[in-house]
């Protein structure tokens, strides 16, 4: 009951005048974020960490968790009518929808979509309320060592599991982890990687990381391989489904939420897997599977409640240990960070009303998305037709805004410009973004826990071995490494096998 | 025998370069720690490794053959050619950002970085770039000195003025 309770004063916070306009704004942006390419939740959260400053941390939180729902809803947009998903989470939805939408289906496409992330992300975020306080009692027996432990198999998910490649995936890990230890270290006051520049010796800013890899190597990317005149399927009627497609949709929306919930929860990093794993569930269980690869409405079904699912079960983690699992959740870690405050455990008992608060809005948030993208689906499309001369042109400016206004500084500007021209490399040697930005925030964090476990040890090293938590939780960080190419190894050897012995 | 693309041995290459910096580096750095059982170059020295082995294993991979598969965008093609000239075109709108922003102020070298970038998403023959670039200009003006007067005005954020009065 007592949960019950909070999440009451929760909505009291949320529903003020004021903080129900931050949610508002916070899911109108997210939206057109997610449908507009070139620009996602990550970079806008980014963008507006200066800006939001002056505005009482809640409101701000309120806003950036509606970006972050408001950018998988508008996401699937994209992915529907475009067929060129802009977040990863989002290319199963292009395979079935974008032929639904060939095939004159796509105010369909849409609104099982936009109902699907619309029933996931409700029942997910009732899954949170009731969930994160047991995860917070589970997260309250931690130390150091735990904790270390927990952000190791984070860094082992975030880039080994997800993604192409794990060797390229710990690549790009490392690199962040790197920028990440840029500056002075708090405990010694010995200077690391600063190349004798004194703007470095604070370290580089979140901003200028995520703004650099995202914004500006995005633009140059884009730029050196620019595709233009695609093919954007009009729609021009508001979303809606048939009678048949509603029975079609509603247990695949809810098979889905069950699959993306857990994923978000644990650390197993972001919505690609069980976004696949769902696709996959459908077509197996589909009465017509023929139909999959040519406009199954399952397939969209599913694989977006997953997303939303998903979305919403990365706050536990989040909220609970201070644990990002996404690149957007990692900004907001630092978000937290620079309002001065810890997200953990002991968040839910000092800073009560901000939290419910937050989980509230998120209620309010899927309701509000849902107007805005049911009747308005036509007007969202409309962003697609922006000219892209134009829109990387803006996507510049304000990205400089935004970096210069951190210090007023020059500097900072061509910071900027050096990490974008990494993160066009990046892009152009398929290494992903996403762990860079988990490991340059996550990193830093992680080595002061390492320190602290240590120090508490005297210096012994197997105190991540030997307290019983830690070592399952590395344990499995272990595996989640090595299992899938051992496993892929046995495979391929039994196949030869079976070849060598008719 | 697979073809060995150059470009992906380069970049391991490049790899192997930063792990050997971040090695130097690690190795200059003080490692007795009184305060904290762990030196401060504990953590660098592990990247370091790390980045080595992971470079080498994406030279040999490149050595064999292994291409990398550029990042598939909703605006890009992974399978076109590199576009020199368009990425020329936004480096040099964000260097005249950078060089010349206190000089000129915000006003005049975002409207010149928009006009860059821009073309570089223009693909036009050369006798038609200076009017393209001309009512870019005027477009990038537009934005900016909106985006100036919200944010220097609505916000109380400073950009500079450079030679414009306000």
């Amino acid at each position: 009951m007592d949960t019950f309770q909070s999440l009451m004063s929760g909505f009291a916070v949320a529903l003020t005048p004021n903080n129900l306009m931050f949610g508002f704004i916070g899911v109108f942006l997210g939206t057109m974020v997610g449908v507009l390419p070139g620009i996602g939740p990550a970079l806008t959260v980014a963008l507006l960490l200066p800006v939001t400053f002056k505005v009482e941390p809640v409101s701000a939180f309120i806003m950036f968790a509606g970006i972050y729902y408001g950018a998988m809803y508008g996401g699937s947009t994209t992915s529907i009518l475009l067929n060129t998903p802009g977040e990863s989470a989002s290319i199963i939805t292009s395979l079935e929808g974008n032929k639904m939408a060939r095939a004159g289906r796509g105010a369909a496409a849409l609104a099982t979509a936009a109902i699907g992330s619309f029933v996931a992300g409700t029942i997910a975020t009732v899954l949170l309320t009731f969930f994160a306080p047991v995860a917070v009692n589970l997260a309250l027996t931690f130390g150091a060592a735990e904790y270390f432990a927990v952000m190791v198999l984070s860094f082992v998910t975030v880039s080994a599991v997800l993604g192409g490649s794990p060797l390229r995936g710990i690549f790009a890990l490392l690199i962040g982890v790197l920028l990440g230890l840029v500056g002075t270290d708090v405990l010694t006051g010995q200077s690391r990687f600063d190349l004798g520049f004194a703007e470095l010796s604070d370290g580089i800013e979140v901003v200028i990381i995520v703004v650099g890899l995202f914004a500006v190597g995005e633009t140059l990317y884009v730029a050196s391989r620019f595709k233009s005149g695609q093919s954007i399927i009009k729609l021009r009627e508001r979303a809606s489904m048939t009678k048949e497609d509603w029975k079609r949709s509603w247990k695949p929306w809810l098979r889905g939420t069950a699959l993306g919930f857990p994923f978000g929860v644990l650390p197993a990093g972001g919505a690609e897997i069980p976004t696949f794993l769902s696709y996959a569930l459908e077509k197996r269980l589909a009465k017509n599977p023929e139909e999959f690869g040519h406009g199954a409405i399952e397939g969209v079904a599913g694989p977006e409640a997953a997303n939303n699912a998903s979305a919403a079960g990365v706050l536990v983690p989040l909220l609970t240990l201070g644990l990002p699992t996404s690149a957007t959740a990692a900004i907001m870690l630092a978000a937290f960070q620079s309002y001065g405050i810890q997200p953990g455990p002991l968040l839910f008992a000092t800073n009560g009303a901000l939290v419910w608060g937050l989980i509230a809005s998120l209620y309010i948030g899927n309701v509000l998305l849902l107007i805005l993208n049911l009747p308005l689906a036509g007007v969202w499309v409309r962003l697609l037709e922006i000219p892209r001369p134009l829109l990387y042109g803006g996507i510049l400016v304000f990205a400089s805004i935004g970096v210069y206004s951190l210090n007023n500084s020059v500097f900072d500007l061509a910071l900027l410009g050096i990490i974008g021209i990494l993160g066009y490399f990046m892009r152009r040697f398929d290494i992903p973004i996403a762990p860079a930005i988990v490991g340059m925030i996550l990193g830093p964090k992680a080595e002061e826990q390492f320190r602290r476990a240590m120090g508490i040890s005297q210096g012994d090293a197997t105190v991540f071995l030997t307290r019983p938590i830690s070592a399952v939780i590395l344990t499995i960080a272990v595996l989640a490494l090595v299992a899938p190419p051992l496993l892929r190894f046995w495979r391929s050897r039994k196949a030869k096998s079976d070849t060598i012995l008719p | 025998m697979r073809n060995v693309s150059p470009a992906d041995v380069v970049f391991a290459v490049a790899g192997i370069l930063l792990s050997i910096f971040v090695l130097i580096q690690a190795n200059g750095m003080s490692s007795t720690s009184t305060f904290a059982k762990v030196p401060p170059n504990i953590f660098p020295w592990m990247i370091g490794i790390g980045l080595l082995v992971a470079g080498l294993l994406l030279l040999i991979g490149a050595l064999r053959g292994d291409k990398a598969e550029p990042a598939g965008e909703e605006d890009a093609d992974p399978n076109a050619p590199t576009n020199y000239l368009a990425i020329v075109f936004v480096a040099a709108g964000l260097l005249t950002q950078i060089l010349f922003i206190n000089l000129l102020g915000f006003i005049i070298t975002s409207s010149l970085m928009f006009a860059g970038t821009a073309q570089g998403f223009r693909p036009l023959p050369s006798n038609q770039r200076a009017r393209a670039f001309g009512i870019d200009f005027l477009i990038g003006a537009a934005v900016s000195v909106i985006a100036y007067l919200g944010f220097t005005r609505g916000l109380g954020i400073q950009l500079p003025a450079g030679l414009l009065p306000f």
